[in-house]
């Protein structure tokens, strides 16, 4: 493979580097493209390199190409609140992201790349005694099959996040909380870099700022993808381009059960360790963590209507921050300092779509909303798995996109085919 | 957002309900009218342009009416804006 | 002593000298002038080290005059207020008694032990704890983490909790509507505004500055033969002579929305006030003219190295000499030549100038700049002594808001910069942010892109001739020496070197926005306002593009860190949404409800009696119901009249049960089904005239269901004859529950019979209360005990309760709350929303398949058919009992095959819904969805709760746990 290069980074290159004069190898090198590739990968976010870096760790498969329209992981896997938690009540929900839960632990060294994997805790506060229920049947759920949760009433929460609001006499009072202490937060823009940097050094061709602008099928079978550089032919394609679904897959005739909305997250200025857990608020949504760097993080609802502009209204940042002051009176101390939005596509019961699609060999990651991040290393080892044999594996299979001709639907929220509402 | 309400001019977004995409369902009329299929198609696949949407908007704190807009998902610009009994409603035979 | 301060009052138009201040920075008692900022008061004290860089604790100063501050971060705590870490200190205005201190130093800034960290800025190269800290797996959390988060952060906060509801502020939120809004007020913006204000434009004019003037107040540049202070003087008393013309000092306009909507904050006393302006424009000018920026060279950020423009305003605004011995590197030769010019009027020596062709290669001193090395053309090294540095490598146009709605700038190759674009949607762009530097050209600009809003928004105005972006003399940036640049800052804040970034684009990170996220260049509280420039030119250096091509990173609102507490204003604590209370809630309030806070509402949770606990109060509650009577707030369910010839049709479509033939004066339950077949929600409809229904929704979907009725009848079915009126607020609902109700029903003084006959179970009748209010009677039960719900006007809700106590004294009736209505209704296995009806349930699930009509077309019918929803695996409602009898079944279980003790881990088989101690049955029972669990009548097995280290053998049965024939409400 002429791109096969392996970079080993530690703390004793990093001194070898600050000491002498050779400097750090490329691991980005931009390839020339093949005429053809067993599998094309269309899209360089957090799932599609996953998928590459599983490709080849698991499968061998490294005749591979990732074709990214920008920069690596530009889009939702910069654009998001950087939690990792498995929460979920419905059992493929469940699954697949705590599956995704025990792969972070190992992964920074499996990539040789620190993807900052902090399981400080995750803690869903409840409002109300039929809110408490709900968290302790979910909290039952994650037990019962195998994952950590417990419930803290007030008491237990003062001990655990002492910085919290209990007052009696808060808008929304609480009354409890779930805690998933495995749950956490991870460097966001590091997972695509150590995915991409780990399939690089197997020989997978990455390719930024390349466009896929058409996609050419024979006989309900997919031929070759088409880019601004030029045609490529492969055997089998994944469309993994979070925000861009409808229209990546749009481009092999495929109509999707998809809207995409507005996502907005924001953070405030650097100050010292002041919290050190992830908080969710849930009388209308607001999660909190403090980043490495010091920030507050914080985010919420979608804007609630279809919207492609990566911009956001600002009423939406408004009602995460009059919660987050509900939640840490402190906060009203800090400053909103940077603020992004992205594209989240959402389906009609608001879960992931994975899996086949009437076009041979075609295969798409989609509409994972504002969930996607958290599965991400997850994904790619399913995805993986499925481009690489023929079997489906069974956490993907619920996932299908045919779940919405035959009601077999996977709505956590119990929301149903309103997509600014999940 | 400020919305132009076909009744009450522009107003801020916070006084609105969105209210989906102005996707028609199927006729409704004897059981037999009702098919999964047509069914299937109109309550889940959705153009998702980028551009030009058409799309219901419910005016919450104004004139509590559902109106029919043309908005630009890139832009957000609005083209159009209509009274939900001026758009054009095709297909709609089961009025007996 | 401010040792600084120059005497001569033909300096210092900002500050009041006749106000002194006094002030502490880190300890030391100081003293200032009204007027001065914390910046301008430790400069005249001759204090240039304010704090710590952030990663290798460098000893930095004051780098600018303004918002665009990278370097002197303060902490400031006004007396009896919280501290507010991170401030610039060249943005905080100078307060009596103000508490400032620096960050970000161990014991003090002045011998900070952590400065040794400056001595390894390779290892500390960028992205250096990507590369690291790999061993062992948990190792980053456990031991890395911690060390990394104590040295990252800049200031620290107080996170003790305040009391109730968060901070007490003075925050305000308010709206402004104009014509022509100006942001900047120097001369393009003034210009401008004035040429707008003339034409009689509703114009709003905001300043981040105390002053208006911008650059005019210390460029001190004539306008034709009036000096600047003069014109501004006249602009601003002519601006004030026009009532149609709002001035806003203060006031930073942070971010640009869609269709005209400019947010911006202005600052009030410090520091718990302000106001937040939303602010919609017709028209946009923006007039935020330019930042300067840095030159990049080794070592260039010691204290006293100061961007020339920050050093002439210090001079010209404040009267602050802050040196006395000045090296001058600025690269625009008319900005050099004023560079001096200044100095020297304010007695500041001049150490020499850098020409062009040379280089700076070093600078020395350790908490201020001695020297400066200069390598001249003929390579030979120069090094001068100075207190004072000036460096200016032109001006960066302040573009952000241009760019706010996205697009990307245009990159001007006169001014080889990125410049605000002309025109985009409501926003002109006039004089430094187009690029444009020169005084006339920006006038002249100014008015012509004045007159071109005042004619786009219909106020004519003749346009004057278009000035484009223009340079006199293009600047010769002095080139960063090669090696050694592990110390030469691009950006001051996150300590980011033009080495790293030339490290970060040979490992393959060539995007601008992935140099940006792996170095966090311009991620500071400054947002990169004086480094991204450079930033830029550094990439193209080192990728070989060209910097038009290399583009920049996105621009997005804020343009300068803004308060939470501005943002929250008033909606902290109660304030942060209304809550709604029912009409009862007065009368309730006097009878010792508990209330609860739920959703939007306040709801009345139970009526405890002396000494009583929850538990007791409901079982006595449930037990009155039972037994007696009782009477229960139900006014917030959702109350929808539906009127028309074709009302009879439309609920037909809506319902998935047969509703159609319901005689005048009947009620009916109805189920309704969402689009894709699942159950949205029930209620009930009930005829009141011919072509006269009203139809109820949950609580919880009351809004949900509004929209639903009313989307379907506008849009879907217009032709329809249907007209739906929402009286949810107009009626009060009081349900009167129990055997005994019909005597209490009897006894109210309605002017209808309630004989039996006349009013049987799910009837509705109209009548009035005692001759007067009309009101509305449903015999209707959630509870399963006889029971009429009286809907009241709402406004006769207190006089009827009160009537109701009195009436009932006798019967012993009894008020109960919704803890006892869950009781009640679990017992009799009725549905509520957000349990049983979750938004995932078919009626088939719910064991209402026999409701579901085969008749006709209704909403949700075709894809109910889906096979995944009349699949026989799905889960479906049962009603549990714990099978021994008297164990408790735990609340939140859910269902496994085995108990806890025998296997940890195993299937989830299904999940309580509800689960309660039963007064009436006298055991615990509970409502599940079980999988498959319709078939599964008489199973046992375990409800679970790991949490709670609990499981119970239950019993598989129906959902009614009690009166399953229905004898009682058909009494």
């Amino acid at each position: 493979m002429e791109n096969s290069r392996k970079v080993r980074y530690s703390g004793h290159s990093l001194l070898r580097n600050a000491l002498g004069s050779k400097p750090w190898p490329n691991i980005f090198p931009t390839p020339e493209l093949r005429p053809r590739y067993d599998i094309v990968i269309i899209g360089g976010g957090g799932h599609g390199l996953a998928t590459a870096h599983y490709l080849a760790t698991r499968f061998g498969e490294t005749n591979v190409a990732v074709l990214e329209s920008g920069w690596l992981g530009g889009g939702n896997t910069a654009r998001n609140t950087a939690i990792v938690r498995s929460d979920y009540l419905l059992d493929a929900s469940f699954a697949l992201k705590n599956f995704s839960l025990e792969l972070w632990g190992s992964l920074s060294r499996e990539l040789g790349f620190n993807l900052m994997y902090s399981p400080r805790g995750y803690v869903d506060l409840a409002h109300s005694d039929g809110e408490l229920e709900d968290h302790t049947l979910r909290a039952n759920a994650m037990c019962l099959r195998g994952a950590e949760a417990r419930i803290l009433n007030r008491e237990e929460l003062k001990q655990r996040v002492p910085q919290i609001d209990l007052s009696e006499t808060a808008r929304f009072p609480i009354v409890g909380g779930l805690v998933q202490e495995k749950g956490g937060i991870v460097r966001h823009d590091a997972i695509a870099w150590g995915f991409a940097k780990s399939a690089v050094g197997a020989g997978i061709h990455v390719v930024q700022h390349c466009p896929v602008i058409g996609i050419q099928t024979d006989a309900g079978k997919v031929r070759s993808v088409q880019t601004t550089r030029g045609t490529i032919e492969c055997e089998r394609v994944l469309i993994s381009v979070a925000g861009a679904s409808s229209q990546v897959a749009g481009l092999a005739g495929l109509s999707m059960p998809i809207e995409s909305v507005n996502m907005q997250a924001f953070v405030t200025e650097p100050v010292k360790p002041a919290l050190d857990v992830v908080v969710n608020y849930n009388a209308g949504f607001c999660y909190i963590s403090q980043t490495d760097k010091g920030e507050f993080i914080l985010g919420g609802n979608s804007d609630g209507y279809p919207s492609f502009a990566k911009r956001g209204s600002f009423s939406t940042i408004e009602n995460v921050v009059v919660r987050a002051i509900q939640i840490l009176p402190f906060l009203s101390n800090l400053r909103l300092m940077r603020h992004w939005s992205g594209t989240a596509d959402i389906t009609m019961d608001g879960n992931a779509i994975m899996g086949a699609t009437p076009i041979e060999n075609l295969y798409v990651n989609c509409g994972w909303g504002y969930t996607g991040f958290k599965a991400t290393p997850a994904v790619g080892w399913v995805m993986a798995e499925q481009l690489a044999g023929n079997a489906t594996p069974d956490l993907i299979r619920p996932f299908s996109l045919d779940r919405f001709e035959n009601g077999k639907l996977i709505d956590d929220g119990g929301v149903g085919p309103y997509t600014w509402l999940h | 957002m400020l919305i132009p309400c076909p009744w009450c001019g522009p107003r801020d977004e916070r006084e609105f309900d969105f209210g989906g995409s102005d996707a028609k369902f199927p006729s409704i009329g004897t059981p037999r009218d009702s098919t999964t299929d047509t069914w299937y198609e109109a309550v889940h696949i959705r153009e998702n342009a980028r551009g030009d949407t058409r799309e219901l908007w419910y005016h919450l704190s104004g004139c509590e009416r559902w109106i029919c807009l043309t908005r630009d998902s890139v832009t957000h610009e609005f083209t159009n804006a209509s009274t939900s009994d001026q758009g054009e409603h095709p297909g709609e035979s089961d009025a007996d | 002593m401010q040792t600084n301060r120059i005497q001569s009052s033909g300096f210092g138009n900002a500050i009041d000298r006749s106000r002194p201040l006094t002030f502490t920075f880190d300890g030391r008692k100081l003293t200032g002038y009204s007027g001065d900022t914390v910046a301008s008061a430790l400069l005249a004290n001759n204090i240039h080290l304010v704090g710590r860089s952030i990663k290798f604790h460098r000893p930095r100063g004051i780098l600018s005059c303004g918002v665009e501050e990278p370097s002197a971060i303060v902490r400031c705590t006004a007396p009896g207020l919280n501290p507010v870490p991170n401030l610039k200190a060249t943005e905080v205005l100078l307060s009596e008694g103000l508490i400032v201190e620096s960050q970000n130093s161990w014991p003090t800034r002045n011998f900070d032990v952590f400065g040794l960290l400056s001595f390894g800025p390779r290892f500390l190269q960028a992205g250096f704890y990507y590369k690291t800290f790999l061993w062992p797996h948990f190792g980053w959390h456990r031991f890395y983490e911690k060390v990394i988060r104590n040295f990252a952060g800049l200031g620290r906060i107080r996170t003790e909790i305040p009391g109730t509801g968060g901070y007490p502020t003075n925050m305000d939120q308010r709206n402004k509507f104009c014509q022509v809004l100006v942001i900047g007020s120097g001369p393009a913006g003034m210009n401008a505004a004035l040429v707008c204000a003339r034409k009689g434009a509703r114009v709003v004019l905001v300043e981040q500055e105390p002053t208006f003037g911008g650059s005019l107040l210390w460029r001190k540049q004539a306008i034709g033969n009036i000096t600047a202070d003069r014109w501004i003087s006249d602009a601003l008393d002519e601006l004030s002579q026009y009532p149609h013309v709002t001035q806003l000092p203060r006031t930073q306009a942070f971010g640009h929305y869609d269709h005209g909507m400019v947010l911006a904050y202005q600052s009030g006393e410090w520091p718990d006030s302000g106001i937040f302006w939303k602010i919609h424009a017709e028209r946009i000018l923006l007039a935020s003219g330019a930042i300067e920026r840095p030159l990049v060279f080794p070592n260039n950020d010691r204290p006293g190295i100061m961007l020339a423009g920050a050093v002439r305003k210090y001079l010209n605004r404040y009267a602050v000499r802050p040196g006395r011995r000045a090296f001058i590197a600025v690269a625009d030769d008319n900005e050099r030549k004023a560079t001096i010019s200044d100095c020297v009027a304010a007695n500041i020596e001049i150490a020499a100038c850098l020409e062009h062709g040379q280089q700076i290669v070093d600078t020395n001193g350790r908490r201020r700049v001695r020297s400066v090395s200069v390598k001249t053309a003929e390579n030979k090294i120069i090094k001068h002594n100075c207190d004072l540095v000036c460096v200016s490598g032109g001006w960066t146009p302040t573009v952000h808001l241009a760019a706010h709605l996205q697009g990307n700038l245009q990159f001007d190759n006169e001014v080889q910069t990125f410049i605000a674009p002309e025109h985009r949607g409501p926003l002109l762009s006039v004089g430094a942010s187009r690029g444009i530097f020169n005084l006339e050209s920006i006038l002249s600009n100014s008015e012509y892109q004045a007159h071109k809003a005042m004619t786009q928004i219909g106020l004519s105005g003749e346009c004057g001739s278009n000035q484009t972006a223009k340079v006199e003399n293009p600047i010769d940036r002095p080139d960063l020496p090669a090696g050694s640049n592990y110390r030469a800052f691009v950006d001051f804040q996150n300590d980011v070197t033009a080495a790293d970034l030339v490290q970060t684009v040979s490992e393959g990170y060539r995007d601008i926005e992935l140099v940006k996220r792996y170095t966090a260049t311009g991620m500071g509280t400054d947002q990169g306002k004086t480094s991204w420039t450079n930033a830029i030119d550094q990439v193209a250096a080192a990728t070989g593009e060209p910097p038009e091509q290399l583009a920049h990173t996105t621009f997005r609102p804020p343009y300068s860190p803004i308060p939470f507490a501005g943002i929250a204003a008033a909606r902290t604590g109660e304030q942060m949404k209304p809550i709604r209370r029912t009409p009862t809630h007065r009368v309730f309030e006097q009878m010792g409800c508990v209330f609860q806070k739920s959703g939007d509402w306040l709801y009345s949770r139970y009526f405890p009696q002396i000494d009583e606990s929850l538990e007791q109060a409901v079982a006595r509650e449930v037990q009155a119901v039972r037994t007696g009577v009782g009477f229960v707030d139900m006014s917030t369910l959702g109350k929808f009249e539906v009127r028309g010839q074709d009302a009879e049709n439309f609920l037909s479509r809506v319902y998935c049960n047969n509703v159609s033939g319901l005689p005048i004066g009947k009620i009916r339950y109805g189920l309704m089904l969402r689009e894709d077949g699942i159950v949205f929600d029930d209620g009930v409809v009930a005829r009141l005239g011919d072509e006269h229904y009203i139809v109820t929704a949950t609580t919880a979907n009351s809004h949900a269901v509004w929209l639903w009725l009313t989307k379907l009848a506008q849009i879907q079915w217009p032709a329809l004859d249907v007209t739906l009126t929402n009286v949810s607020e107009n009626w009060a609902s009081i349900a009167i529950a129990g055997p005994r109700s019909r005597e209490i029903l009897g006894r109210l003084g309605l002017d209808i019979d309630s004989s039996q006959l006349d009013f049987p179970f799910a009837a509705v009748r109209e009548g009035r209360l005692q001759g007067d209010a009309s009101c509305r009677i449903f015999s209707v039960s959630y509870s399963g005990e006889l029971c009429f719900e009286v809907n009241i006007p709402a406004g006769y809700t207190s006089g009827f309760v009160e009537r109701l106590l009195e009436i009932g004294a006798d019967f012993g009736i009894t008020p109960y709350g919704l803890e006892a209505l869950d009781v009640l209704r679990i017992e009799k296995g009725h549905l509520t929303v957000g349990r049983e009806i979750d938004g995932r349930t078919t009626p088939g699930d719910l064991g209402l398949a026999k409701m579901v009509s085969n008749n006709k077309d209704f909403i949700g019918r075709a894809l109910l058919r889906r096979p995944g929803l009349q699949s026989d695996d799905r889960l479906q409602l049962v009603g549990l009992t714990a099978a021994d009898g008297v164990s408790e079944i735990p609340i939140g279980g859910v269902l496994a095959e085995s108990s806890l003790t025998q296997s940890s881990r195993q299937e989830v088989n299904g999940y309580l819904t509800a689960a309660v101690f039963s007064p009436t049955v006298g055991k615990s029972i509970a409502l599940a969805l079980l999988r498959n669990g319709h078939r599964r009548d008489g199973e046992e097995l375990w409800a679970v709760s790991p949490v709670a280290g609990a499981s119970t053998k239950v019993k598989v049965g129906t959902t009614c746990f009690y009166d399953a024939s229905g004898d009682r409400f058909n009494a």
